[in-house]
C-alpha cells in the first residue's frame, strides 16, 4: 500500500478527489481516506501532529505500507513551483536528515527546512544552498524512518508563499497541488512497481512443506531452509530428490534424508 | 501507473562534508563528476549511518560523500587477512565501502549501506604513515576496505600512494584489485596485488569488476613494466561444478602469467566473520556464495574443513609447476605458508 501524509484537507483534495479514495473515518483523530491501493491521511498541522499521525498509521499497517510520502504546500522563492526533497534541516534540533534519490523524477531537488514556528521573513538560502520551509517535513521523515528505508519516505512541496502565511487558504492549497497530482503519482506508482518480492518466498514455501513430509524438529526445520536455500541459489533440484524418498515414515528417517541431502549438495 | 522507475546513475548524487569542499581530491573528483547533484552536509555519518537503509535498492543507484576522516586513519591487519610475512602490518580506511558489488565481499557485513564514502583529507593519511615510519618499516594495504582502482574514473588516488611510497622506501604498500588499473609504476615497495578468480565466478558474483582475461593482461601489463606483482586465488568459491571450474581456470591463468616475475601467491577459501554473514544474506540473497550452510568455527562463517582443504588442496597442486612453493601463502587455516 501506498500511505501518503497531508497536514491539511484543502492539500489532500485534489489526491482525493483524482485516486477516487474514500472517507474511512478515522484513525486516533486523523481523518483517513483509502482505497485497495492508498491510504491517505490528514495529520494537521505542525511537527507533533505530523508524528504521531505518521507513527499511528504505519504502526497499525505495518508490513503492509510499502512506501510513505508527504505531500503538500511550503514557503519559498519560487510560488508555484513543485519539488522533491533531498535534505531536511530540522530547524529546532539542528539535524538533517536524508532521503534516499535513486529514482529519476521530473521533479527539481531541493532541500527542506522544518519548523513548528511560521516562517515570516523571505530569506530562502543558507550556507548550504537554497531551501523551502515547511512545519511537518523532519517529524515526518524521522518517524517514517522508524518503519521505512530511506529510499521509500518521499517528500513533494510545492511553494505557496514567499513568508506571508497568511495568504495560505483551503481553495488556494487545492490550485497550487492540483497541476502536479498525475507527475507525483505516476512516479509513486513507479516506483513503487520497481520494488522486489520476497526473494525467500519459493524457498520458505518449499521448506513448510518438506518440514512436514520429514516430521522436522525446530532445529531440523532450520537446517533444512538452509538447504533448501542453498539448493535452489545454485540451480540443484532439490524437490524431485526429496520427492523421490517420500513417504517417509518418523523423524527419525526424516533426519536420515537431510543428511542424504546434505551429502548430495555439499 | 506507467512502468518501472527508472534508477538515477551511479553517483548522481554527491554528498560533501562542508569542510572538504575546497581540498584539491574534492576538486579533482567534482570535476570529473559534472553532471552529479552536489549536497552540501555536516557530516559523512548524517548519510553514511541511517538507519533501516535498504543495500539492494542503494546498489542500483549509489551515491557518493565526500568527507575528512577524523577518526582512525591507519589499522592494523585483521586476522583473516593474511600478512604475508610482514610482521607491521597495517591498512589504510581511505574509502569505505565499494564501488564493485561482490556477493561474498564482507563490506556487506560491515556497513548499513551501499553508499561509498572517499576520504578526501589523504594529506593526513599520508602524516600520520610517515609518523608510524618512525617506528620501523611497514607493510600498507591501501585497498584493504575498498577497491581503489574501481574509482580511478574519478579520483586518482593509487597514484598518490605510490608517491608516498616513492619518497618512503620503508613504506611498502599493497595495491590490490579485481579491476584492470590504467597504469603500472615499477617500485620495490609497491606491489600490485590482483585476485584472480574463474570467468564463472567473476560474471555470477563479482559485479563491476574486470572479467579475468582483462585482469590476466593488467597482469603481464605489471609484469612487463617490472613492477612486483602479487596473484591472490582468494577468495575460492565453492561452486556447484567448481572442480571443473577451477581446474579451467588453472589451465586459463598458468599459461596466461610470466610466472618467474611474481612475486608471491596468495590461496584461501572463503570465509567470513560470523556476524556478517547475517547481513550479507540480507544483501545477496538466494545466491549460490552466500546461501551455501557455512560451519561457524571460532567466530568465522566458512566452509567445512574437508572442503575448503580440498578446494585449497586443488588449487595448490597445479602452483608448484610454475611458482616456487616459498612464495605461496596460504590463509589462516592453510598448511603451506610461505619462507619470508
Amino acid at each position: 500500500m501506498i500511505a501518503l501524509f497531508f497536514a491539511m484537507k484543502g492539500e489532500a483534495d485534489p489526491y482525493i478527489d483524482a485516486l477516487g479514495l474514500k472517507g474511512a473515518g478515522d484513525i486516533s483523530g486523523f481523518k483517513i481516506y483509502s482505497d485497495d491501493t492508498y491510504i491517505l491521511c490528514v495529520t494537521g498541522m505542525g511537527k507533533v501532529n505530523s508524528a504521531c499521525a505518521v507513527t499511528r498509521i504505519l504502526s497499525l499497517y505495518e508490513g503492509k505500507i510499502d512506501i510513505a510520502v508527504n505531500i503538500g504546500t511550503c514557503a519559498g522563492e519560487d510560488v508555484g513551483r513543485t519539488y522533491i526533497i533531498n535534505r531536511i534541516c530540522d530547524i529546532d534540533s539542528g539535524r538533517d536528515l536524508y532521503p534516499d534519490m535513486l529514482y529519476k523524477s521530473p521533479f527539481v531537488e531541493i532541500s527542506l527546512h522544518t519548523s513548528d514556528r511560521y516562517k515570516k521573513d523571505s530569506v530562502f538560502e543558507d550556507d548550504y544552498g537554497p531551501y523551502v520551509y515547511d512545519m511537518e517535513g523532519a517529524a515526518f521523515f524521522i518517524s517514517a524512518s522508524n518503519f521505512l528505508s530511506p529510499d521509500r519516505i518521499l517528500l513533494f512541496k510545492t511553494v505557496s508563499d514567499p513568508g506571508d502565511p497568511d495568504i495560505v487558504t483551503a481553495d488556494y492549497c487545492r490550485s497550487l497541488l492540483e497541476p502536479s497530482v498525475q507527475d507525483i503519482t505516476a512516479l509513486i506508482g513507479d516506483i513503487v512497481s520497481s520494488f522486489e518480492g520476497d526473494p525467500y518466498l519459493a524457498a520458505d514455501t518449499m521448506a513448510c512443506k518438506y518440514s512436514e513430509e520429514l516430521h522436522c524438529s525446530e532445529y531440523m526445520r532450520n537446517d533444512l531452509n538452509r538447504l533448501i536455500r542453498y539448493a535452489l541459489s545454485s540451480g540443484v533440484d532439490i524437490a524431485s530428490y526429496i520427492d523421490e524418498r517420500l513417504p517417509i515414515r518418523d523423524r527419525i528417517e526424516g533426519k536420515k534424508v537431510l543428511e542424504d541431502v546434505r551429502k548430495m549438495l555439499l | 501507473m506507467s512502468g518501472k522507475c527508472s534508477y538515477n546513475p551511479t553517483f548522481s548524487h554527491v554528498y560533501v562534508e562542508e569542510q572538504v569542499k575546497e581540498l584539491p581530491l574534492t576538486k579533482e573528483v567534482l570535476s570529473n563528476l559534472p553532471s552529479s547533484k552536489i549536497i552540501y552536509i555536516k557530516h559523512y555519518k548524517d548519510i553514511f549511518n541511517r538507519k533501516k537503509q535498504d543495500y539492494r535498492a542503494q546498489s542500483k543507484s549509489r551515491s557518493l560523500i565526500l568527507a575528512a576522516n577524523k577518526g582512525n586513519l591507519i589499522f592494523k591487519g585483521s586476522d583473516m587477512c593474511q600478512d604475508h610475512g610482514n610482521s607491521r602490518f597495517f591498512y589504510a580506511a581511505g574509502v569505505m565501502n565499494c564501488l564493485f558489488d561482490c556477493d561474498y565481499c564482507f563490506l556487506k557485513g560491515m556497513y548499513n549501506t551501499a553508499d561509498i564514502v572517499l576520504f578526501v583529507n589523504l594529506e593526513d593519511y599520508f602524516d600520520k604513515v610517515k609518523r608510524m615510519l618512525s617506528d620501523g618499516p611497514m607493510f600498507l594495504s591501501v585497498s584493504y576496505d575498498t577497491d581503489l582502482y574501481a574509482l580511478q574514473g574519478i579520483a586518482d588516488i593509487p597514484s598518490r600512494w605510490i608517491d608516498l611510497a616513492k619518497v618512503n622506501l620503508d613504506l611498502t604498500i599493497e595495491l590490490r584489485t579485481k579491476a584492470h588499473p590504467k597504469t603500472f609504476v615499477p617500485l620495490g615497495n609497491v606491489i600490485y596485488s590482483f585476485t584472480l578468480s574463474p570467468q564463472k565466478v567473476i560474471s555470477s558474483f563479482e559485479r563491476g569488476t574486470s572479467s579475468l582475461r582483462g585482469r590476466l593482461d593488467a597482469v603481464k601489463e605489471a609484469t612487463d613494466a617490472g613492477c612486483k606483482v602479487r596473484l591472490c586465488f582468494d577468495p575460492l568459491i565453492r561452486v556447484r561444478d567448481w572442480e571443473s571450474c577451477y581446474n579451467e581456470f588453472m589451465d586459463t591463468v598458468i599459461y596466461g602469467v610470466c610466472w618467474d616475475k611474481v612475486y608471491d601467491i596468495s590461496v584461501g577459501t572463503f570465509r567470513i566473520s560470523a556476524e556478517y554473514i547475517k547481513k550479507l544474506r540480507r544483501c545477496c540473497p538466494m545466491s549460490e556464495v552466500t546461501e551455501y550452510p557455512f560451519v561457524n568455527s571460532e567466530g568465522y562463517s566458512k566452509y567445512p574443513d574437508e572442503i575448503a582443504s580440498s578446494m585449497r588442496s586443488f588449487i595448490l597442486k597445479r602452483l608448484p609447476e610454475v611458482i616456487d612453493e616459498g612464495k605461496i601463502f596460504c590463509d589462516s587455516d592453510g598448511s603451506v605458508f610461505g619462507d619470508r
